[in-house]
């Protein structure tokens, strides 16, 4: 063999490589779905007409899943996508979660870019959406609509499973559209109007959570009024917090909140943010969240928020609690994967 | 000797200079003779090639070369990807041609008879003028051959892109130079593009060159080049279908598939019999006349078939049609053992070839004639006479009708309705009751039905008469519906239409609500 042979094999070797591993990274079947369902603008009369629809993204195999949620919040920017956070903490607790929140204001476009990568990695978006500036009566009452449709629109288009929650922990005074500044048929109003949009849109790959804080700080303040009805809602969130001032066990915390809604109606629920403060107790107090979710059938899981905001709910430095998290994840009950 | 080359081989001289090609030079307008295989596989292969009706396969082809292109990308993105070539093909065939089924099937039998023809150009570039025409006339008269020459799908194709780019090979070997070994290259790259398994001939081009040349040769590297290249031409089908999962998980390689094997290659016992035992002569007389080239042709004919046994595990390609490219090495080897039989007979005659030829190929061809009818069947055996059902809803169809499937044999596949679709393509159409979700908004095939997961509870149609295509097993021809539908359809009084090969036509008529 001459050298020559030697060098033509090697280049014809080296650029087969190059190929494959370039060609790898081109997803075709996403390419191509993307050229049939993307490009089509507006169809005007003469154009080449857009392709026959893809159907939405069926749900409803996601909203009774045989296992448990097990899902975390984590602090992501621009710069610092969720996945590679959320990647850090399953190797943590030794389990992958599968609900990831996505904080968005009213004033945000949509995620789509991240809320495929939570999807890519396994897990199901929770698109948390704060509507900090309009009001909700200014929401029902249409003068949003430009925007509510662009956002529907573009979950539509990505055509993939996400929960929704709009104007969380409506029944607290701490958010711009809590109780303080609303009236509860504002805020049914405004669910009832946004999902409206999304339906006519198409927009049915959304799971939708209506999600009240726990009652315990506010017990007076009923809950009923602020429930948009089952044909507007899939699931109940709640977010409720282990505290040192509050309540410190499972079925304190959550039990009379649970009560008071299947007072008026029988859907699911799921705690989309939960934590405890630092101490002693915490690991315990992680015990008992486990444990409360995993007996409860009503409760189809919960999202740890992983997020040092209101209160220092972070536990990447605290081993105990972390090691506490990890032999509680373990249960098979919990966490699978989302397709 | 009978099988001796038409020109005498050329002695390799002493000395440092390298060996002359060994490959031999036929004479030059012998090769014009091709044209009598040619005409032979074409005449067999158009002979009922429209009157066979379309089939599972056939209407999957039909379908996707009808889509607009964005539609075909929706499509191709789930599944498929490996037959975009041949699905382009016929796209544009189509757009020239029209989709009857002759129409469609016309590519196939073009690309058949073009594989007899470079067959005989082979044979006789390797051994002589009179095999390459007995083998491209045995070839011709296989009954595999009529049948996917009378097939809108790809095997045809690649039977004649496998057999031009061993032809290419050889001329290439003959005289090497750039625009030849570029051919080569090029036809490698489009048997591989039309269907992978096509490739495995590599392992008898290799045995070809390895035995033709030795170490010193620049062919050797010439054809590993040519190779290397084609290869990078193939690769980006391969890493872009390999994503997809392979839908052949039907395919069996237990003792059964092993032992009909030989019958499904042929379609044709007779057949199998005559060429296989042929063709281990032959392999024996062409291995004695001409050392070089005989392990290739082998080769050819066996190691495609080992191949797809043994890689059944992770492959699932163990099917007789996916190695329907190793037809012509065997009808090769048939045609040198018959060729030689009759020098075996009449020593030293040069005409000797022609008594096997006379005596043996017309039998072949009277031996043959009824599996050659049986695979001009209608429907294709097995398979349930959709068109039959068709033919009788256009004759007694009336505007405001609907249509409704019970196709438990075609279940997933939805091959009822893929049939209506392409035989009514032209007329009007039943309105079809039960659909959610169409095969092409979904990119599929198949459509939803509403009552699946996913999609909306069945409503009562609206058509006062409803045609049922059913194809259950039970009894009662709405066995096998989803109670759901069964109760919808209670509403409707049940006039049999007709009862076709696996097929069973119902009339729905809405009973007179009562005063």
């Amino acid at each position: 063999m001459k050298t020559r042979h030697l060098v033509i094999a090697f280049t014809i070797m080296a650029i087969a490589v190059v190929e494959y591993a370039a060609l790898s990274r081109v997803n075709m079947s996403q390419l191509l779905r993307s050229v049939a369902t993307g490009e089509s603008g507006p169809v005007v009369g003469g154009s080449t007409p857009g392709p026959t629809p893809t159907p939405p993204y069926d749900v409803t195999h996601l909203l009774d899943p045989e296992k448990k949620f097990l899902g975390v919040a984590v602090d992501a920017d621009a710069d610092d996508p969720h996945v590679a956070k959320v990647e850090q903490f399953a190797k943590k607790v030794g389990k992958t979660p599968n609900l990831v929140p996505i904080y968005e204001s009213f004033d945000d476009a949509f995620a789509a870019a991240e809320a495929r990568q939570i999807y890519q990695y396994g897990a199901l978006p929770v698109v948390r959406w704060e509507p900090f500036k309009p009001k909700l009566a200014d929401i029902a009452a249409g003068k949003q609509d430009e925007y509510v449709t662009t956002f529907a629109t573009a979950v539509r288009k990505l055509n993939l499973p996400i929960v929704l929650t709009f104007a969380h922990e409506m029944n607290g005074n701490w958010y711009p559209w809590g109780r303080q500044r609303n009236k509860p048929a504002d805020f049914v109003a405004a669910w009832r109007h946004i999902h409206t949009i999304f339906a006519q849109v198409g927009a049915t790959n959304v799971i939708w959570a209506w999600t009240p804080n726990v009652i315990n700080p506010m017990p007076s303040v009923k809950l009923k009024p602020y429930y948009p009805g089952d044909e507007y809602v899939h699931w109940i969130g709640i977010d409720g917090y282990y505290t040192h001032k509050g309540k410190k066990t499972f079925d304190t915390l959550f039990e009379p909140t649970m009560r008071q809604i299947r007072g008026f109606t029988k859907k699911a629920f799921l705690l989309v943010e939960t934590a405890a403060e630092p101490g002693g107790t915490r690991p315990d107090q992680i015990e008992d969240l486990f444990e409360g979710v995993a007996d409860n059938p009503d409760v189809l899981g919960f999202i740890w928020f992983n997020i040092n905001g209101s209160g220092l709910w972070n536990i990447d430095r605290d081993n105990a609690s972390l090691r506490a998290f990890r032999a509680e994840a373990k249960n098979t009950a919990f966490g699978f994967r989302i397709e | 000797m009978v099988l001796a080359p038409e020109r005498a081989e050329v002695d390799t001289p002493t000395g440092g200079t390298p060996p002359e090609p060994e490959v031999q030079r036929p004479g030059r307008y012998t090769g014009l003779l091709a044209v009598v295989p040619f005409l032979a596989a074409l005449g067999i292969g158009t002979t009922g090639a429209g009157d066979r009706q379309m089939w599972n396969n056939e209407y999957a082809t039909w379908h996707a070369a009808t889509l607009s292109f964005r539609d075909l990308a929706h499509l191709l993105s789930n599944t498929d990807l490996v037959h975009t070539s041949y699905i382009m093909l016929v796209k544009a065939w189509i757009a020239v041609a029209g989709d009857s089924p002759l129409a469609m099937r016309l590519p196939s039998v073009a690309a058949m008879a073009l594989a007899a023809a470079f067959l005989t150009l082979i044979g006789r570039r390797v051994v002589n003028t009179p095999v390459g025409v007995v083998a491209g006339l045995l070839f011709a008269g296989i009954p595999a051959i009529s049948r996917y020459a009378q097939e809108a799908r790809s095997y045809a194709v690649v039977t004649m892109l496998v057999t031009l780019a061993t032809l290419l090979l050889l001329r290439a070997m003959e005289r090497p130079g750039r625009l030849r070994w570029v051919l080569y290259g090029v036809s490698l790259v489009a048997a591989g593009m039309v269907h992978f398994a096509s490739l495995v001939v590599l392992a008898a081009h290799l045995v070809l060159v390895g035995r033709e040349t030795n170490g010193e040769d620049e062919r050797r590297y010439q054809w590993a080049g040519s190779v290397g290249i084609a290869g990078l031409g193939v690769i980006p089908l391969l890493s872009f279908a390999s994503r997809q999962s392979a839908s052949i998980s039907w395919i069996k390689a237990d003792l059964d598939a092993v032992r009909n094997f030989p019958r499904e290659l042929f379609l044709s016992w007779t057949a199998a019999g005559v060429v296989v035992g042929l063709a281990l002569i032959g392999a024996l007389l062409l291995w004695r006349a001409h050392p070089r080239i005989a392990p290739a042709v082998v080769v050819w004919a066996v190691l495609p078939i080992v191949f797809v046994y043994v890689t059944y595990p992770v492959l699932h390609m163990f099917l007789a049609r996916y190695v329907l490219f190793t037809l012509p090495a065997w009808s090769l080897l048939a045609a040198a053992a018959i060729c030689g039989l009759g020098g075996l007979v009449l020593r030293g005659r040069s005409w000797a070839w022609a008594l096997g030829a006379v005596l043996l190929l017309p039998a072949f061809g009277y031996l043959v004639l009824p599996d050659q009818r049986e695979v001009r069947a209608s429907p294709v055996s097995g398979q349930p006479d959709y068109r039959g059902a068709i033919d009788a809803i256009r004759a007694g169809m009336k505007p405001g009708d609907g249509i409704a499937y019970n196709d438990v044999f075609g279940q997933l596949s939805d091959l009822a309705r893929e049939a209506v679709d392409y035989e009514m393509r032209d007329d009007q159409r039943p309105r079809d009751v039960f659909v959610a979700v169409t095969s092409v908004a979904r990119g599929s095939y198949s459509a939803r039905e509403c009552g699946s997961p996913g999609t909306p509870v069945c409503t009562a149609p609206e058509a006062e008469r409803i045609w049922l295509i059913s194809t259950g097993y039970g009894k009662d021809p709405l066995d096998g519906l989803p109670p759901e539908r069964r109760k919808l359809l209670a509403a409707y009084k049940a006039t049999p239409q007709g009862s076709f090969e696996m097929v069973r036509l119902v009339l729905l008529t809405r009973n007179a609500p009562a005063t």
